[in-house]
């Protein structure tokens, strides 16, 4: 009787483990991602992308992104640039080492679907909508963002764009 | 008189390519840094070659319309001209696959005087012809 009840109790073990690997809705990052930004000059991307991305279109309630990218990896193409742009007087690389993103509510949209959440950057927490797609298990997205918003050199309103086009490539893998 | 001028610059390319190579391939294992696929070979010796051919045509100029004061005004137009060169590195942008552009002015800068140390170098060789 005991030698069946743990033959049984190994199934259903069995059956549960894969029921759930089957249902996860956890996504990893792919190495080949892209978060690139455009403001005309600056332009370039970052690198560093992490976190969690939980998402089923046919669970979009219990579908959440908390995603980070390192602000030390931000890349212009141009040394010097980069340097600046991590110095305190911009983005302040060594104080606000991340720039991330906590969905709140993902929700159908007319072409695809929109995350509603939080973008913390450079010290400033923000409400903003993030319109994106996913097709092919790839997560596609744009969103604009002003630095002014978020307190970036306001001294200097006019060096460089104030508004950074953010577009946002990032193929995943279960 | 352009004969000899141009036979100092083709050398004097040479040289500055080959100092270069070898300067690239230190800087490449130095640094772990590559940017092979802007400075390689054929970039390296195609640059110097033709900086070293527009020096050459700038000292032809010199000799022809300053006559006395052309060494000497040559000289310094050489060291301007190079040293004032530094602000390309600088400012360029690279492709944003390439890792580490913090690294690229400390490729370049030096190499930027590579054609007009290597014309003084031959300089000698080919003024003595003329006297």
């Amino acid at each position: 009787m005991k030698k069946h009840f743990y033959a049984f109790a190994a199934i259903v073990v069995l059956f549960a483990s894969a029921f759930t690997a089957f249902q996860s809705m956890d996504w990893k990052i792919s190495d080949n991602y892209s978060v690139k930004f455009d403001g005309g000059d600056p332009s370039g991307e970052f690198k560093g992308l992490k976190g969690t991305i939980s998402f089923d279109p046919n669970n979009l309630k219990d579908s959440k992104f908390v995603v980070s990218i390192d602000v030390a990896s931000i890349n212009t193409g141009n040394g010097m640039k980069n340097t600046h742009a991590k110095s305190d007087k911009w983005l302040d690389a060594e104080k606000y080492p991340l720039i991330s993103f906590t969905s709140k509510e993902i929700t159908k949209a007319a072409s695809g679907y929109q995350a509603k959440g939080t973008l913390d950057m450079h010290g400033v927490q923000k409400e903003i909508t993030l319109p994106f797609t996913f097709d092919g298990n790839v997560f596609t997205g744009s969103i604009s963002v002003n630095r002014m918003d978020y307190n970036i050199n306001t001294a200097e309103p006019n060096h460089g764009g104030q508004v950074m086009k953010v577009d946002i490539n990032v193929p995943v893998s279960k | 008189m352009l004969k000899k001028e141009f036979i100092h610059g083709i050398i004097a390319g040479i040289l500055a390519s080959i100092a270069g190579i070898i300067y690239t391939h230190i800087y490449f294992f130095a640094n772990e840094a590559n940017f092979s696929s802007i400075v390689n070979i054929y970039s390296i010796v195609g640059l110097n070659v033709s900086a070293c051919i527009v020096i050459a045509f700038i000292h032809a100029a010199s000799v022809k319309w300053l006559k006395k004061n052309a060494e000497l005004v040559f000289n310094l137009v050489l060291s301007v001209l190079s040293f004032s060169l530094i602000v390309i590195p600088l400012s360029i942008t690279l492709p944003l696959n390439i890792q580490f552009p913090e690294l690229f002015p400390g490729l370049v800068v030096p190499m930027l005087f590579f054609p007009s140390i290597a014309w003084f170098t031959l300089n000698p060789i080919f003024s003595k012809k003329t006297r």
